[in-house]
């Protein structure tokens, strides 16, 4: 797998969490996803050469991420692409503090 | 006209890849907005245009790019990479370093959506939180 994290330069830059974090994850689009902010992105894609590659780890690896750059919470989208089986996606990173509300 | 066709042919199965030959490393990707005159910014190159405009972007990386134009919520939407048709040359012709050399330099992949078309909206109130608001949203 291919995961490539895009940071953005006006977004802040909280604090890195530790690896298996509690990150949430929400449904793109979604009211409590609007009022978070955006901090960064991350792309999954195949090398085509992929094999450990399932939804499952995907998702997985995203949180991970999601944990070193600081965010509290994730959008996940899965990309078409016909010619792979891997799972493929885009996802945001967010910082929410969603601590002690329900999303 | 033989010769070209099958020296791309051999090249594809033993020195390079189809798609590195075909399609290359990088692609021209048209970049507009509704209306025109914001500022694109294209990470992760962090380079600039305005829109309308066109970019020469890597294939071998995804893309993001933020909009700002003022009197407009800044906006930003994505370009995701995903498998180009002419990896399927390396397969028919049974060239397995060719996909090797596609997949790392980027040739295997295309960049989509292409052009990138976005409508930004015209900035209301902003919320309590100092957030851009567009007209009519709640």
């Amino acid at each position: 797998m291919d995961l490539q994290v895009i940071r953005y330069p006006s977004a802040p830059d909280p604090a890195p969490k530790g690896i298996g974090c509690d990150i949430v994850l929400l449904r793109e689009g979604s009211p409590t996803a609007k009022r978070c902010q955006a901090i960064g992105d991350v792309f999954v894609g195949d090398t085509g050469w992929s094999i450990s590659c399932a939804k499952d780890r995907v998702v997985r690896d995203i949180k991970n991420e999601a944990c070193r750059s600081g965010a509290d919470t994730i959008t996940v989208r899965r990309l078409s692409d016909w010619q792979s089986s891997c799972y493929q996606a885009r996802a945001q990173l967010l910082v929410c503090n969603l601590e002690g509300s329900k999303p | 006209m033989k010769v070209t066709t099958l020296g791309a042919a051999l090249a594809c199965a033993v020195t390079t890849g189809c798609a590195s030959i075909v399609n290359g490393t990088t692609q021209e990707v048209q970049i507009r907005t509704t209306p025109p005159g914001a500022r694109a910014l294209i990470l992760p190159e962090g380079e600039t245009i305005e829109t309308p405009g066109e970019v020469t972007l890597r294939r071998k990386l995804a893309h993001t790019i933020q909009f700002d134009l003022e009197g407009y919520c800044p906006a930003t939407t994505y370009l995701d990479r995903v498998t180009s048709g002419w990896i399927n040359g390396n397969i028919l012709l049974g060239g397995l370093i060719g996909t090797a050399v596609d997949a790392a330099n980027g040739a295997a992949y295309r960049l989509t959506p292409d052009p990138v078309d976005v409508e930004l909206q015209t900035a209301g109130a902003p919320s309590a939180d100092g957030r851009c608001r567009p007209i009519g949203a709640q």
